[in-house]
């Protein structure tokens, strides 16, 4: 019953995104004068951002842990594990590989109609 | 004389600073300096970009004084946006100075005014140059294959010039030397790429947000310091000496702008920088800035300052250009995100960090591998 209020209130909000940016780029940017052009590419820029934001589900919103080698380390407690040089069992080329990982859906997020979602 | 000022330009930039709602005290106090009989004000505009710092066109027509006839200056001072990292104003101007006797390519700066009553906050004055500054204009730019060899030559001769200025320097003209005129740039122990590993963890102990793809990039670098690290003594940098901070007029460079982070530094901290992949703006395949091969700069670099580059040094200091730039954009993505200085543009900054990390773990992986070959021709 919660998830359904949820995925009812996501879907609402991303209709709702989705018909701003409709609405802004169909008819508003193209009457803006010549020096409101690099504004327009940043308001359609962020309303992209926006739209594959709510595109992923609750779970993936919230993810920002990295799963190494039967460990889960959140995003803060991997930045001070490498920071402070801790062992955190886990070769050099998986630690790479997760990271790549992490770099290209965050990638997809920032350019979303520009790349294709990873998997 | 004070009359006819018009204010143009983008209309939410008016009344920013006080210069766009009265100029009459900057006027006059230009008038004091010049020693003008007339000083007429023709047309003051703002010019675009420079999120940190203010840049004012003035058009002038002065009667009499130092500066007799039509001139055209640009008035540089702080936007509500000074970061606490950049040179102030009156360290960029001394820079100017020591960069414009030593024959660099930069505006000849003119006035500086530490009275806060003038405009409110220092500013200086330099001239204006001719030019385009905007790089995806000059990156796209239809004459750029042709100009582009002799353009990033130019750019190396301008940087060998730059790194020509040391701390023992003296300057031919004025009996000035770097301890008069630089006296206020830090000095560091040990390597300049040290300095900058231990200056990118301090930043980023001062964001709120953890990022391990940036500490995982430094502790690479410092664990192959022995490699690209060179404790010689330092030159002087630009530091941000890239496509965007100079005027291309006619295929060919007229000024180096924006000192505010210019310091004493490694020469390829400058040459990582302006080859840095994050730099380019799509023009993957010209590695100086989007607009050149490595090797015309190179060969103009070398022979303008006697001194070989150490190439696979510069692919260290390319990832750490990239973090560095990572860096730069959360800070600005941070002040607006803390509601500090509200802005779509400072906004959407953080999301470009993403772009630069996939950058960094790319550079790393190829010179692990034995294949970064970013700067062949």
């Amino acid at each position: 019953m919660v998830e359904n209020e949820l995925d009812r209130k996501s879907s609402q909000i991303k209709g709702l995104v989705d018909a701003l940016y409709a609405d802004f780029t169909g008819q508003i940017a193209s009457a803006l004068p010549e020096n409101q052009k690099y504004n327009a590419a940043m308001i359609r820029r962020s309303l992209e951002i926006l739209a594959a934001h709510l595109q992923l589900d609750n779970r993936e919103q919230a993810d920002d842990r990295y799963k190494l080698s039967g460990q889960t380390l959140s995003c803060s407690q991997l930045a001070k594990a490498l920071r402070d040089r801790q062992d955190i069992s886990v070769s050099n080329d998986k630690l790479r590989e997760d990271l790549k990982s992490d770099v290209m859906h965050r990638r997809w997020q920032a350019n979303p109609k520009t790349l294709s979602k990873p998997d | 004389m004070l009359n006819r000022a018009m204010i143009t330009g983008n209309g939410a930039d008016i009344g920013m600073t006080r210069l766009a709602e009265d100029c009459g005290p900057v006027l006059a106090w230009l008038q004091t300096r010049t020693g003008a009989d007339r000083f007429e004000c023709l047309r003051i505009e703002k010019l675009s970009g420079g999120a940190i710092q203010e840049n004012w066109l003035l058009k002038l027509q002065i009667t009499g004084g130092s500066h007799d006839g039509h001139q055209s200056w640009v008035l540089r001072t702080d936007a509500a946006s000074a970061i606490a990292v950049s040179n102030s104003r009156s360290d960029e101007f001394r820079l100017l100075r020591a960069a414009f006797l030593q024959g660099v390519t930069v505006p000849e700066p003119l006035y500086f005014c530490s009275d806060n009553t003038v405009l409110g906050q220092p500013f200086f004055i330099m001239t204006a140059m001719p030019g385009q500054a905007q790089a995806r204009k000059l990156v796209r730019s239809p004459g750029l294959a042709e100009q582009g060899p002799e353009l990033v030559a130019q750019l190396g001769d301008i940087m060998a010039k730059l790194h020509s200025i040391t701390p023992q320097t003296k300057f031919k003209t004025e009996g000035l030397g770097s301890e008069e005129l630089l006296f206020f740039l830090p000095r560091h122990e040990g390597s300049a790429a040290s300095f900058q590993i231990a200056q990118m963890r301090a930043a980023l102990d001062n964001l709120e947000t953890a990022h391990p793809v940036l500490e995982y990039s430094l502790n690479w670098l410092e664990d192959h310091l022995p490699i690209w690290a060179d404790a010689a003594s330092p030159v002087l940098c630009h530091r941000d000496f890239r496509t965007g901070n100079f005027l291309i007029e006619d295929g060919k460079c007229t000024a180096l702008l924006d000192w505010e982070f210019a310091g004493w530094s490694d020469r390829h901290e400058d040459i990582g920088w302006l080859c840095a992949r994050c730099w380019r703006f799509g023009n993957e395949k010209l590695p100086v800035g989007g607009l050149g091969t490595f090797s015309a700069f190179q060969k103009a670099y070398e022979s303008a300052s006697g001194q070989l580059l150490n190439v696979t040094a510069i692919g260290y200091w390319q990832v750490i250009a990239e973090i560095r730039w990572a860096v730069i954009a959360l800070q600005q993505a941070a002040r607006n995100n803390s509601g500090q200085e509200l802005s779509l543009e400072l906004a959407l900054s953080g999301y470009l960090v993403p772009e630069m990390e996939m950058n960094m773990l790319n550079l790393i992986d190829e010179i692990e591998q034995g294949i970064w070959a970013d700067l062949d021709s």
